[in-house]
């Protein structure tokens, strides 16, 4: 049934016209899965670039320091490429640059 | 500008502190068997402090002490190298104590950390752990030192180190400069840092690297890997090897050699190898 209040279309405007289709190219070969190559291994971490405490040294520690400062100058002039002659210089420098700069526990405060 | 405390707040920093100052001139005078008093440290020590409690900026937040206790070292140090009892001793300079305290009067230049009362920081995981590592740190700076003083009093002597000028001889020429300007010439880190134009942590660390390849060296007896040349300081590496330098431990290798091919141990005589 028609309403005569109906007007005719006169014609569908505004599409635009459509732009051509592409030609689809061939797909190449599908390839089987290849089997993954085994890791070598997995190196060192770099050391990280932490900020640490500096030591402190104090009058509690330092008879052990001096100590230390024996037994190691022991091993470094050991090899020969340090002069055995020199070993009572250089420690007696090394224990006396340590002992200046450590200062009494009230003064540390 | 620098929010420096008035006069008067200054003083009474200084007074504060005087103990504290005092404190340090007497582990000076402790260390090099001097008396603190006669030989001038305490006014040294006190001088010092005034200077820096009227130069103290409270508003940069570093503390009084950590900012004044170098400053009151050094001027201490400073003062026992001018007094009478330090003049004594280097009227014989064959005694062990006054050799032993110029070789740790250099120390303090190459490791100021000690001033503060702080060991030099090593890598962790050093071997026998971080103290240790410290300890032979200034043991093989101060071989280098006792090196050097050799070459300059009694050039002969300097044979009896020719192991390890050898040794640092093998360094790449950018590190055997930087050695050697701060061993030989005395020059501060900084200041060879500020003349390459780069930061003053490249040359601290690339010299922390350096002692532990000497160290490594000399307790096996056989050089290790030449340590690599940090990127900080490529650039200066490049410079000098552009202008074909060759590292001053090399020259001095060089020069030994050189006067055992032409016989001329006497030519050699000058730089002691």
């Amino acid at each position: 049934m028609t309403n005569n209040g109906d007007k005719k279309i006169g014609g569908v405007s505004g599409t635009k016209q459509l732009k051509e289709v592409h030609k689809t190219e061939s797909i190449g070969d599908v390839k089987g899965v290849e089997a993954t190559t085994g890791v070598s291994g997995v190196g060192q971490a770099g050391s990280v670039n932490k900020r640490r405490a500096t030591h402190l040294m104090t009058p509690g520690e330092r008879e052990a320091l001096m100590k230390m400062i024996s037994e190691e100058a022991d091993k470094l002039f050991t090899e020969g490429a340090l002069p055995a002659s020199k070993k009572a210089l250089v420690t007696s420098a090394v224990k006396m640059a340590v002992d200046a700069g450590i200062l009494p526990p009230e003064d540390e405060k | 500008m620098a929010n420096v405390l008035p006069v008067e707040e200054a003083d009474q920093l200084a007074l504060e502190h005087q103990g504290w100052a005092e404190s340090i001139a007497r582990s000076v005078a402790r260390a090099w068997n001097m008396d603190w008093r006669l030989d001038g440290l305490d006014g040294a020590a006190m001088e010092a402090l005034l200077f820096c409690a009227r130069r103290f900026d409270p508003s940069r937040g570093i503390p009084f002490r950590g900012y004044a206790r170098k400053r009151i070292h050094e001027a201490s140090t400073d003062a026992a190298r001018k007094s009478r009892g330090w003049r004594r001793g280097a009227q014989n300079p064959t005694s062990e104590e006054q050799r032993a305290r110029e070789l740790s009067s250099e120390l303090f230049n190459v490791f100021p950390e000690l001033r503060s009362g702080e060991l030099p920081l090593v890598e962790e995981g050093s071997d026998g752990g971080e103290v240790r590592g410290a300890i032979r740190q200034l043991l093989v700076g101060a071989s280098i030192i006792a090196a050097k003083q050799s070459s300059i009093e009694q050039p002969d002597t300097l044979l009896d180190y020719k192991r390890l000028v050898e040794l640092m001889a093998t360094l790449e020429p950018v590190h055997q400069i930087l050695m050697w300007r701060v061993y030989w010439e005395g020059e501060s880190m900084r200041t060879v840092a500020s003349e390459w134009g780069i930061d003053e942590l490249n040359v601290i660390r690339e010299h922390k690297v350096l002692l532990s390849y000497l160290m490594k060296g000399i307790q096996s007896g056989k050089p290790a890997p030449t340590p690599k040349i940090r990127p900080g300081l490529r650039t200066t590496s490049v410079k000098i090897k552009k202008d074909k330098l060759l590292g001053n431990f090399s020259e001095l290798v060089g020069q030994h050699v050189s006067g055992q091919q032409s016989g001329g141990a006497q030519a050699a005589k000058g730089r002691g190898l």
